[in-house]
Parts: structure tokens; C-alpha cells; sequence
């Protein structure tokens, strides 16, 4: 990937982010009622009430409070959250990485188990090779919530969870919950691209030439699982991400997708654009991420694009 | 095998959601007295006469139930206006999937919440197959500058995770809503954040079928190009949203049960998979009432189920482009 090309792609990640964001914020605004109606049936003043709607620009009009937002972002001053009292660029520095860290601990195990997984069922034969559809098609299609109550039900029932501290085992949980799914869509979608591979001229040449079938599937493999698996992973760590909002709050993990509900359901206007803006950061990186390793790997990309 | 397994999966499931709570002995709101946190009953059978014994609550404090084994209420299949109905007798209520924490019956529940959760996912994908089929036919059809507009916005709606734009969009409602109005409220949501999905397929088919033979045929003998999208291209794009339906209803039932258990879908006593869940999430129910999980097991069943009927095996890409 060119200079400019990162550049441009660069710009077009930080429109996103102002896009999205600012439609949050419009959509978090546009809502009956605001965070200051509590003060209301309180013993304050109109006047008091009016100060406060003042200072926590609940007064403007939705372009003036767009403007407000928009011109805090490139300072990356989100201005300050109503609920938490604190500004929200603060309360983001301390709630993303905690959900980057669930979700980058689940991402990592899905990539090494379905990597393993793919490359085995690829090789499998018909009977093994059916056993594991069977499996992967069931791990897919369960979603991470059921399995996070069926891990949280066996570990109440054998008596595991008072065993171990539970602000270890309740996210450890989590995260099993959020790989499993995601391993079985990996292996899946490895065994596929080993079997196309595998079964191309070059590949049964080799084989016919005396390279063992283990290390061609393991070299071969690596190398699919580097550029193909790069690509999608984006696209993986989207849909891990969206099944953590639950998984955080079922399981007391203080990250991003608690702090979103918080936010709409206080009406906590620029913490609803600010915990979008960090969601939309994060898409972002990955995809900007991927693209840069995959032009990297695959020298055929670089010849195309430039 | 798998097509049906999972054809009989749903057919099961879209019976249980149109008969509601009348698949259980008992309405889904009724509350029995000194059945709180009640253990399903065991079915006996004694010959050919399916049968359970009665319960009686012998600590109230420590919620203990003991089956008393002299007495039997017999069970009837398709009685009463219901699958399953219990005689009338005086020995308490028939609980097959034992009770909540108000004594209410969990199997009618479970029922009747399917009814919520699974109809509130299918209107939401029904809606977003519309709008879906509407821009990518637009797209494919009034010219480049169309088409990379509603490209570019599907593809930035498309690339954030489903429930945070849905949790997003939520925000603009009264958070406390009529169950109707979270019924419409939620359809909506759904198709307005499902639609990229269709919007791109059905782009890239439209922008294939144009390119035919046919397509072309039919324009040179004087067709219109609105008769031309509508009658020649459209039934081109059937297989592909049948799939993308059977994909976005496990997405949006997912959605669904976010946002009930967060507290923002179907208020209580409404139930839904995701209120009921809500209710099953302590640690002390999960260990004392694990009969509590049976939304979480409906839940998996129906994924399944959906799963297995779009033959996800074909395509190991699919399995990460759902509405999640």
C-alpha cells in the first residue's frame, strides 16, 4: 500500500468516525426528554434547571449541537458526560481497552483454534470429516449469550465457580462464549479455502513430486490462513464485537458495550457519540489493519492497486 | 440431512410460536400462589395415560417441593383448546417446566414469548428484504452515481456491528414503550439496519442479470426497463433473499434479546426470550433454578434450526456476514 493510498484510506476512517458519530449524537438527541428532566421535579429553580440545560449544551439546536461535537473532535474533546460527570474522551480511554482486550483475547483464539480446526477437517476423511460439519455447524449457530449461560450454568452447578475468583472465571467465560462461534465460522472457512487449494494443479504436482501431505497442508495452509483469514478478520472481530455488548453486561466487564446502554439510557447525549465514535474507531483500525497486512503478504494485491 | 433436521426444527418452532401459551397447561400471566421457583414436573406414563403427581411446597423459605406419589393428575393431549391439558383437579397446577419467581408457568412462557421474540425477527427481516431489494435494484439500475451513493452508505452501515446501531437508533424512542409499540418500534429498527445486507446481493445480481442476453432482448422489443427489473430480473434475486432471510432472522432474534434484557425491548409482564433471560441471569437462579435457561435452549434451538435450512456449509463466508 502506497503512501497516499494509506493516506486516503486514513481520511476516509476519520469521515466515517465523524459520520457516524454525529448521526448518534442527533439520534440520542431527537429523543422525547433529556437528561436534565430529572432536575426538574426536584427542588431547583426554573432558572437553575435552564443554567444547567446552559452548560451541558442541551439548549442549542441540533446543527449548533452538532457543531459543538464536531468541532471537539479533532482535539478529541468529546465534551463531558452528564451521568458520569467526567469527560467522555476520559471515560473512553478506560472503557476501550477493555473491551479490545475481551474482544482481541477472543479474536486470537478463534484464529488459532479454526486455523487448527480447518486444516484438520481438510484433511479428514468422509466419516470425520461429516462429524466435524456436524460439530462446527452446531458451535456457528449457537449464539455466544446461549453458550455464556451454559458455561455460567455448568460452572454454578459443579461447583467450579466458587473455586476459582470470580472477576477471573465470569470474563474468562465471556470470552470462551465469544470464540467458540467464531473458531467453528474460521475453521470452516479454512477447511474450504485448504480444500480449493489443495486440489490445484501446483498443489497435486508437488504432492506427485514426493512433499509430504502434512507439509503441504501446513505450509500451504499458513499462507491461505495469513491472506485469506487477513481479510476477513475485520469482519470477524464486527461480529464479535457486537455479540460483547451482552457478554459484558451479563458478565460485570465495566467495557464499551456497558457503557453505550449507560449512556442511552441516560440520554447521555455526547456519550452516545462518543461510544459510537470509539466502535467506529475500532471497524476502522481492523479494516485499515487488514488491508495493510494483506498488501503486505500478497504481493499479487500490490501489483493490482498499486 | 442437515435441510431436514432443520426443516422439522421450524416447523416445530413456528407451531409452538402461533400456539403461543396453548401448547402448556396453564395461560402464560396466571400466577399460582405458593409455586414460586416450583421444579418441572415429571410426565409418568402407567399404561397408555401420561400422568404427574402433585407438588407440595413443604418449606416456603427454602423453596422446597416434594411429589406427593399417592395422588396423579391425568394429562390429556389436545384437550381443552390445548396441546397439553391437565383434568381439573384440587391438587395445583400442572408446571412441566416448573416456575418463575412469581409462580407463573415457564413452558407457557416460554410459548408465548416465541410469539414476541420470533415475530418481532421476521417482521424486522421482512422489512429489510424490502428496503434491501428496493436500493440494490436501485442502485443496479439508475446509473454510477446512484449506485455508489447507496453503496457507500450500505457499506459504512453494513461494516459496524448490528446491536450497537440498533442500541443507537433505540435511543431516539421513549425508552418505556406500550408492547405494541416495541413490537413496531423494533420491526422498524431492524429493517432499517438490515437492509445494506440485501441492498449489496441483490445489487450485484441486478448488475449481472442487466448484462444478459435476455435482459437486452427484452429491452430491444420495446420492454421498459421498470417491466424489465420488475418481471425479468426480480425472480433472480428469490434464492438469494429466501438466504438472506433465513440469515437475518437469528441476527435481529439475537438483537431482540439484547435489548429486552437490557431493559429497552418488551417491557414485563410481556414475555419475551430476553425478559426471561434477564430473569435467569443470577448466579443463584442459574444453581437453584436452572429450569430458568429454557429461553436460552429455545433460543439455540431456533438458531439452529435456521441455521441448518440455509445450508450455511456451502459458503463458510455467510457465517460472518449475518446481522449480528
Amino acid at each position: 500500500m502506497t503512501g497516499s493510498r494509506l493516506i486516503r484510506r486514513g481520511l476516509s476512517a476519520l469521515l466515517f468516525i465523524a459520520l457516524m458519530s454525529s448521526v448518534a449524537l442527533v439520534l440520542a438527541r431527537v429523543a422525547p426528554g433529556d437528561y436534565t428532566d430529572v432536575l426538574r421535579t426536584s427542588r431547583l429553580s426554573d432558572e437553575a434547571v435552564e443554567r444547567e440545560r446552559a452548560r451541558l449544551y442541551l439548549d442549542r439546536s441540533l446543527p449548533e449541537l452538532s457543531l459543538v461535537w464536531l468541532s471537539g473532535l479533532p482535539r478529541l474533546d468529546m465534551r463531558e458526560s452528564y451521568r458520569y460527570a467526567r469527560p467522555v474522551t476520559t471515560l473512553l480511554a478506560e472503557r476501550t481497552p477493555r473491551t479490545v482486550g475481551l474482544v482481541g483475547a477472543a479474536l486470537l483464539l478463534s484464529l488459532l483454534a479454526g486455523v487448527l480446526w480447518g486444516t484438520i477437517r481438510a484433511r479428514a476423511g468422509t466419516r470425520v470429516a461429516g462429524a466435524m460439519d456436524a460439530i462446527t455447524g452446531v458451535a456457528v449457530a449457537v449464539p455466544s449469550i446461549v453458550l455464556l449461560f451454559g458455561l455460567l450454568a455448568v460452572a454454578v452447578r459443579t461447583g467450579l465457580l466458587s473455586h476459582i475468583d470470580q472477576s477471573i472465571a465470569m470474563p474468562l467465560a465471556g470470552m470462551l462464549a465469544l470464540a467458540v462461534p467464531a473458531s467453528a465460522g474460521i475453521g470452516a472457512l479454512h477447511a474450504q479455502a485448504l480444500e480449493e487449494a489443495l486440489a490445484e494443479p501446483w498443489a497435486q504436482a508437488s504432492a506427485s513430486r514426493g512433499l509430504s501431505t502434512t507439509r503441504l497442508a501446513w505450509k500451504l495452509g499458513m499462507r491461505i490462513a495469513l491472506t485469506r483469514l487477513t481479510s476477513v478478520t475485520p469482519l470477524v472481530a464486527a461480529n464479535i464485537l457486537g455479540a460483547s455488548l451482552l457478554v459484558e453486561v451479563v458478565t460485570g466487564w465495566a467495557g464499551l458495550g456497558r457503557l453505550t446502554f449507560d449512556a442511552v439510557v441516560a440520554r447521555d447525549v455526547f456519550l452516545v457519540a462518543g461510544c459510537t465514535a470509539a466502535v467506529s474507531a475500532l471497524i476502522a483500525a481492523a479494516s485499515l489493519a487488514s488491508d495493510v497486512i494483506v498488501r503486505l503478504l500478497d504481493p499479487r494485491t500490490r501489483e493490482e492497486h498499486g | 440431512m442437515g435441510r431436514v433436521i432443520g426443516s422439522v426444527l421450524a416447523v416445530l418452532l413456528a407451531v409452538v410460536a402461533v400456539a403461543g401459551d396453548r401448547i402448556a397447561p396453564n395461560n402464560a400471566d396466571t400466577q399460582f400462589a405458593d409455586r414460586a421457583w416450583a421444579p418441572p414436573m415429571s410426565i409418568r406414563i402407567d399404561g397408555v395415560a401420561p400422568y404427574v403427581n402433585p407438588q407440595v411446597l413443604e418449606d416456603r423459605l427454602a423453596r422446597i417441593y416434594t411429589n406427593d406419589t399417592s395422588t396423579r393428575i391425568p394429562l390429556r393431549v389436545f384437550a381443552s383448546g390445548r396441546a397439553i391439558a391437565a383434568e381439573d383437579t384440587d391438587e395445583g397446577p400442572v408446571l412441566l417446566l416448573g416456575a418463575d419467581a412469581l409462580g407463573r408457568d415457564v413452558l407457557a412462557r416460554v410459548a408465548e414469548a416465541s410469539r414476541y421474540s420470533l415475530g418481532v425477527a421476521i417482521a424486522g427481516a421482512l422489512l429489510a428484504l424490502l428496503i434491501g431489494t428496493l436500493f440494490g435494484a436501485l442502485a443496479a439500475s439508475i446509473g454510477p452515481r446512484t449506485d455508489r451513493a447507496i453503496i457507500t452508505v450500505a457499506d459504512a452501515l453494513a461494516s459496524l456491528p448490528v446491536i450497537y446501531i440498533v442500541l443507537t437508533l433505540r435511543a431516539a424512542l421513549p425508552l418505556v414503550l406500550v408492547p405494541s409499540d416495541v413490537f413496531i418500534a423494533l420491526s422498524l429498527l431492524f429493517g432499517l439496519v438490515g437492509w445494506p445486507f440485501t441492498a449489496r446481493g441483490v445489487r450485484g445480481i441486478m448488475h449481472r442479470e442487466w448484462a444478459l442476453p435476455y435482459a437486452e432482448a427484452a429491452l430491444a422489443a420495446g420492454a421498459s426497463r421498470l417491466r424489465v427489473l420488475v418481471v425479468h430480473l426480480l425472480p433472480a434475486t428469490f434464492g438469494f433473499l429466501g438466504t438472506q432471510f433465513l440469515l437475518l432472522v437469528p441476527g435481529f432474534l439475537i438483537s431482540e434479546v439484547t435489548l429486552s434484557f437490557l431493559g429497552l425491548g418488551f417491557p414485563e409482564p410481556t414475555p419475551s426470550w430476553g425478559t426471561m433471560l434477564q430473569a435467569a441471569s443470577n448466579v443463584r437462579v442459574m444453581a437453584e433454578a436452572p429450569w430458568m435457561l429454557a429461553p436460552a435452549v429455545a433460543l439455540a434451538l431456533t438458531s439452529l434450526a435456521l441455521h441448518l435450512l440455509s445450508g450455511r456449509r456451502k459458503d463458510a463466508l455467510t457465517v460472518f456476514s449475518r446481522a449480528r
